[in-house]
This record gives C-alpha cells, sequence and structure tokens, in this order.
C-alpha cells in the first residue's frame, strides 16, 4: 500500500494498465462481442455489469487469453498484446480468478498459493519457503485463515476465495480479472471478499470485476461497465451515476449504437493521464 | 502450533512457530505422535467445525491400528508367528505385493489406476528368464531387459490414456490381456525356468537376515515417500490428481506427469517382475494373477483415496504388510485355504468401503 495507491481512488487518475480497442469475436456466424473498447487503471474496480448472454464470458476469456478476439486489440501497459494462450496473458500479468477458484482441494493452502511455481531448494520443494511465504501473503489478506496448513476441503467458501486471490497475488500480476466472486457465497462472506476486493485495489492492483449483483458492485467498484447482448452499452463513473441509470443500461442497452459508444470512449479517455 | 488457538482469533502477522521447525515431526504424518493427542482442524475452522470427526480421525488411525492389533493377535495365537525366520517369511513374501503398491500409490494418487501391474510382473519374469535360459544373454543383461519391458509397458499406457484419451481403469485393464497374451506366446504356455542361479541367490540373499528383495522394498518406499513429500514432481502429482484442469491452468504439464507416472508403476511391476523370478527361478506367464487386485486392497486399505490428490505411500506400506500378516498368520493357524480365500475377498472388500467412506466425507 504505497502513498501512490491510497491517492488513487474514484476519480482513476491512475496508469492504463489494461485497454481493449473494438474486440469482437464471432463463433462461426454468430455474433458474441462487437466493438467493445474500454480501459481499466492502476488502483481501480472496473466492473463488468450485463444480462446472461451479454458477452462477459466471452469478453474475459478473450483478456485471459483463451480465446482469440475475430477483431480489435488488447494493449497491456501501452504495449500491443496478441495472446496466444492463458501463459501470454499472465507473463503479461493479467491474472483470472475462475469462478470454480482452479484450486486443489486434497492439498493444503501453501501448496494451492504456489501451485506450478513451487520453490525449490536444490532437488527438493522449498517448503521453510512456501509456507513462511503463504503465511505473509495470507496476513496480508483480510480474510481470517485458520493455517496455511488447512487443506481447501476444510475451508469454507470465502476462504477459497481469498486462497485463489492469494494465488494471483505470488504469481505478481497487477490486472486481475474475477469471475463472480461471491456467486457462491452467503451474504457475510461475500461482504469479506468484496472487503479483499477493495484491498487489492487499495494496493494499486487493476481489478475487473464480473458481477450480477449491482448491489455488491455498487459497493465496490469505481467505474461500471454495462454490457448488453455483446456490446458496451454504457460506461459510468460510480460516483457519477445512479442506480436506476444502470439498471436501465443493463436492461435497455441504452446508447448500444456506434456514435454513442465512441463518445463515451472519449470521455473516458480524457480522464488518463496515461 | 496453531491449533491451540482460539477459534476467530485473527491470523496473526506471522505464527509463534516459525514455519520450518518441527520439519522432519511433520512429514511422519499420523506417525507424528505430536498429533496423536491434538484435536484435528475441525478446531480450527469453525464454519466446518464437525468435518473432521473422532471417526475420520479413527479412519485415519485405523490401518496402523489394525497392524499392531494383528501382530499381537498372531505373536498370542501361534509360537511360531514371531520367530525370526517367520518375520523373514512375511517379508519376501509381501516384497513384491509391495513393491508394486508403491507404484500403485503413486498413480492413484495421480489420479490413475494401472492395472498392468500383474501382468506385467508375468511378462518380465518370462523376458528375464528367456534372456537367462534361451537368449544366454547373462543375468544382468536379462534383468535390464525385464526392466526395459516395464518402461515399454508405461509408455504404451500413457499412449493410451493420454493421447488416446482412454479412462485408464479400461486401457490398462485391456493392455495386461494383451500382456498376458503375449507371455503365453513367448513360452508356448510353459513356465521358463532359470538354467542360472545367480539371480536366485542374489534375491534370496541376506544381509543381517534381510533378504535383498526386502532390501528393495524398503529402498523403494524410502525414495517414493521422498519423491512425493519433497520433490516438485511429486508435489504436481498430488496436485494433478487432485484438480487436473486446475493444474493445468496453473502451467503443471499434467501430461507428463502422468507420463512419468505410469512408467514409474511400469518400471517397479518388472523390478517386482525380476524378484518373482528370482523368488520362483523361472519365469511364467501366469506368474501373479489377479495380484492387481492384492495391490489394489493394500492400497485401498492405506487409505489412498481412488479419487486422486491424496494419501500417502507410508500408509500404503501399512496396508502391505497387514495383509502380508492377515495371509502368513491364518497359514500358521492352519486356517483351510478356502476360508484364506473368503477372508482375502472380505479385506479387499473392507478396504473398498473404508475408502467409499473417507471419499463420501472428503467431498462437499
Amino acid at each position: 500500500m504505497s502513498p501512490v495507491a491510497k491517492s488513487v481512488t474514484t476519480d482513476a487518475q491512475g496508469e492504463v494498465l489494461l485497454k481493449a480497442t473494438g474486440l469482437g469475436k464471432m463463433f462461426g456466424h454468430v455474433r458474441a462481442l462487437k466493438d467493445v473498447s474500454f480501459d481499466v487503471r492502476k488502483g481501480e474496480v472496473l466492473a463488468i455489469l450485463g444480462d446472461n448472454g451479454a458477452g462477459k464470458s466471452t469478453l474475459i476469456k478473450i483478456l485471459a487469453g483463451a480465446y482469440d478476439p475475430t477483431e480489435g486489440k488488447i494493449t497491456v501497459r501501452g504495449e500491443d498484446k496478441v495472446f496466444t494462450g492463458p501463459s501470454d496473458a499472465s507473463a503479461s500479468g493479467i491474472a483470472t480468478v475462475y469462478q470454480d477458484l482452479a484450486l486443489v482441494d486434497t492439498r493444503d493452502v501453501a501448496a494451492n498459493l504456489f501451485l506450478g511455481r513451487e520453490y525449490r531448494r536444490g532437488p527438493f520443494v522449498d517448503r521453510r519457503r512456501i509456507y513462511k511465504e503463504a503465511e505473509e501473503i495470507l496476513s496480508g489478506l483480510t480474510m481470517r485463515l485458520p493455517s496455511v496448513r488447512v487443506p481447501i476441503y476444510l475451508l469454507s467458501g470465502g476462504q477459497r476465495q481469498a486462497v485463489a486471490i492469494g494465488r494471483v497475488l505470488v504469481g505478481g500480476a497487477d490486472i486481475i480479472i474475477m469471475d463472480e466472486p461471491t456467486a457462491a457465497l452467503g451474504v457475510q462472506e461475500s461482504e469479506r471478499v468484496l472487503e479483499l476486493v477493495r484491498n487489492l485495489r487499495d494496493s494499486g492492483k487493476a481489478v475487473i470485476l464480473i458481477s450480477h449483483n449491482l448491489q455488491q458492485v455498487w459497493q465496490t467498484a469505481d467505474r461500471i461497465m454495462v454490457m448488453h447482448l455483446g456490446r458496451v452499452a454504457g460506461i459510468r463513473t460510480r460516483t457519477q451515476s445512479t442506480v436506476d441509470e444502470i439498471v436501465k443500461l443493463i436492461v435497455y442497452g441504452g446508447e448500444a449504437d456506434d456514435g454513442e459508444l465512441t463518445a463515451t470512449d472519449a470521455s473516458d479517455g480524457k480522464g488518463a493521464a496515461g | 502450533m496453531s491449533s491451540t488457538k482460539p477459534p476467530g482469533a485473527p491470523l496473526p502477522q506471522t505464527s509463534s512457530v516459525a514455519p520450518g521447525a518441527g520439519l522432519k515431526m511433520r512429514h511422519l504424518g499420523i506417525l507424528n505422535p505430536r498429533t496423536w493427542f491434538v484435536r484435528g482442524p475441525a478446531q480450527l475452522v469453525p464454519e466446518r467445525a464437525g468435518r473432521t470427526s473422532k471417526f475420520d480421525r479413527f479412519l485415519d488411525l485405523g490401518i496402523y491400528a489394525a497392524l499392531i492389533v494383528l501382530f499381537i493377535f498372531f505373536s498370542q495365537a501361534s509360537p511360531y508367528f514371531l520367530t525370526e525366520r517367520n518375520l523373514v517369511n512375511v517379508g519376501a513374501a509381501v516384497a513384491v505385493t509391495g513393491i508394486l503398491a508403491a507404484g500403485m500409490t503413486i498413480a492413484l494418487v495421480a489420479g490413475q489406476l494401472d492395472l498392468t501391474v500383474g501382468a506385467n510382473v508375468g511378462i518380465v519374469s518370462v523376458v528375464v528368464a528367456l534372456g537367462v535360459s534361451t537368449w544366454h544373454v547373462g543375468t544382468a543383461p536379462a534383468v535390464i531387459l525385464g526392466l526395459l519391458t516395464g518402461v515399454i509397458i508405461g509408455v504404451v499406457n500413457t499412449i493410451l490414456v493420454v493421447k488416446v484419451h482412454i479412462n485408464s481403469i479400461i486401457a490398462t485393464l485391456a493392455f495386461s490381456i494383451v500382456l498376458r497374451g503375449a507371455a503365453l506366446i513367448f513360452t508356448n504356455g510353459q513356465v521358463k525356468p532359470l538354467i542360472d542361479p545367480t539371480l536366485q541367490n542374489f534375491v534370496s540373499y541376506q544381509v543381517l537376515t534381510i533378504p535383498v528383495s526386502v532390501l528393495i522394498l524398503i529402498v523403494i518406499y524410502i525414495l517414493g515417500w521422498i519423491m512425493l513429500t519433497f520433490t516438485r514432481s511429486g508435489w504436481h502429482i498430488y496436485s494433478t490428481g487432485g484438480n487436473p484442469s486446475a493444474s493445468q491452468r496453473a502451467g503443471i504439464k499434467i501430461g507428463r506427469v502422468y507420463f512419468g507416472v505410469f512408467i514409474v508403476t511400469g518400471v517397479l511391476a518388472a523390478v517386482g517382475g525380476v524378484i518373482t523370478a528370482g523368488n520362483a527361478g523361472s519365469g511364467g506367464p501366469a506368474y501373479a494373477n489377479g495380484a492387481e487386485f492384492d495391490v489394489l486392497t493394500a492400497v485401498l486399505l492405506g487409505g489412498i483415496g481412488l479419487a486422486g490428490g491424496s494419501g500417502r505411500i507410508q500408509r500404503t506400506l501399512a496396508g502391505v504388510l497387514v495383509i502380508g500378516i492377515l495371509n502368513n498368520g491364518l497359514t500358521l493357524l492352519s486356517v483351510n485355504t478356502y476360508y484364506q480365500q473368503l477372508a482375502r475377498g472380505a479385506v479387499f472388500v473392507l478396504a473398498v468401503v473404508l475408502a467409499a467412506i473417507s471419499e463420501q466425507r472428503r467431498s462437499r
């Protein structure tokens, strides 16, 4: 939590970490995404809202490197990127916390945090370092975990979410995509997970939060991008918008013609100090 | 230890115990006496209290308790049981099953089953016997040929499971029938004697009364334990078995993990085949017929989950010893062999039931 990160708040003045321009995706003749443009800045939470079939999952799969976009480009820290696979995306500092969390239930917390990047010392796994760093990472999160030696299957949904987020931090990612992190959680646990999301933002990460839950988005997001039928229906700064307006965008799509979209882009572009 | 923390206490910045402290004790798992009287993780995780119940802990300790109970029972019931000679017999009798079970454990932890191990022993014993007696290549080259056969079996299993995407139970079962057929063809259905006693002498050679076959068994379990617990490959085997897709997304090459696992089970079974040839003084196409079920019994008794991603190899060794002691003890007590067969079947059923119960309790 550097002092720089502290000053970055809802005005989204941070450096643009990820920028998507005119992304489109066709599956055969079916158009899943059209002309999706947005950016995410350091120290902000961008929420992506939309009904089922609005194109949210297609979009995050493109950002995570799982799908090739049919058109448009992705720019990470000012550099154009072509992802040929998820490893390219993670090499660019983009990490995705999937809905299924991708944890190994039978292994303990530390093993999951360092899954696939276990430190080694000589021919062996450096357990001492792994357990030590695992404790450090988890003590930095607001979610309480009993111990880094507890297997995942004994943890609650929120604690599992925390481990999945911790894993992203181990990987050193600074652009974090979270797919419906609270979908399977109770009220209290959801609250704690959202707290985690805000902490990530405050520590200078860019968070893309995909959600169905407008109320939770309202508590957490700095900006809200609404998708409708594969297009961007609008991008709003939370402090300058109302729940009503967002709901209308979700349901009716609002300003989904190309002219308006460009206007939204332009107004957002002004905010970017870059 | 962190287990004494009251529920709800915030996670301290750093644990009061240095993470590396007590490293050696912790790796003993359930053998670590300090864990015997400490309550399980149920206390640590108030939200999920009761998930690790007394019953779970009983299941955990069960195999060691069974081992001790059987040992005490037979040592009281038969005056011959505790003799040095008999215990050496038990060791020699379980050596091959134990070695196969070590491989099966690693395969199961990775979430795969290798049912070729019995046929592997059969064909390797044949290859060794042919090498010594028909091709006259000498004992050591014949043994190497036998081990190479194990490697080839592992490669074929990998191709069937990883490249052709056949379920490992079906693939290895089918391939084992092929192997038995090949062994029958090589020997014309006959048992092939070893004309050179070198291998026999080597396998039964005793170092401080411990036969070489048992020493090999011990070395394999120590190496297996080190590999699974302390190496990155071992960690990847656990995670691949626990959640293949998550492991893959985390950058682990799971095809390579499966390849390594099938090679290890293939070679370990081949080692079993070499020892079998040495013990019998011959190679036979029907040797170790049905051994995969004894092996599975031992592994499941040891609590190695069928679903993959869990289990400890030292528990498999306990399962192997339980079966070995049971067989030996029943024979010493002159129990009718038909009833012994029944007892073996019953233990297999019990092992499967225990495995199913602990599986259900582990899944949410």
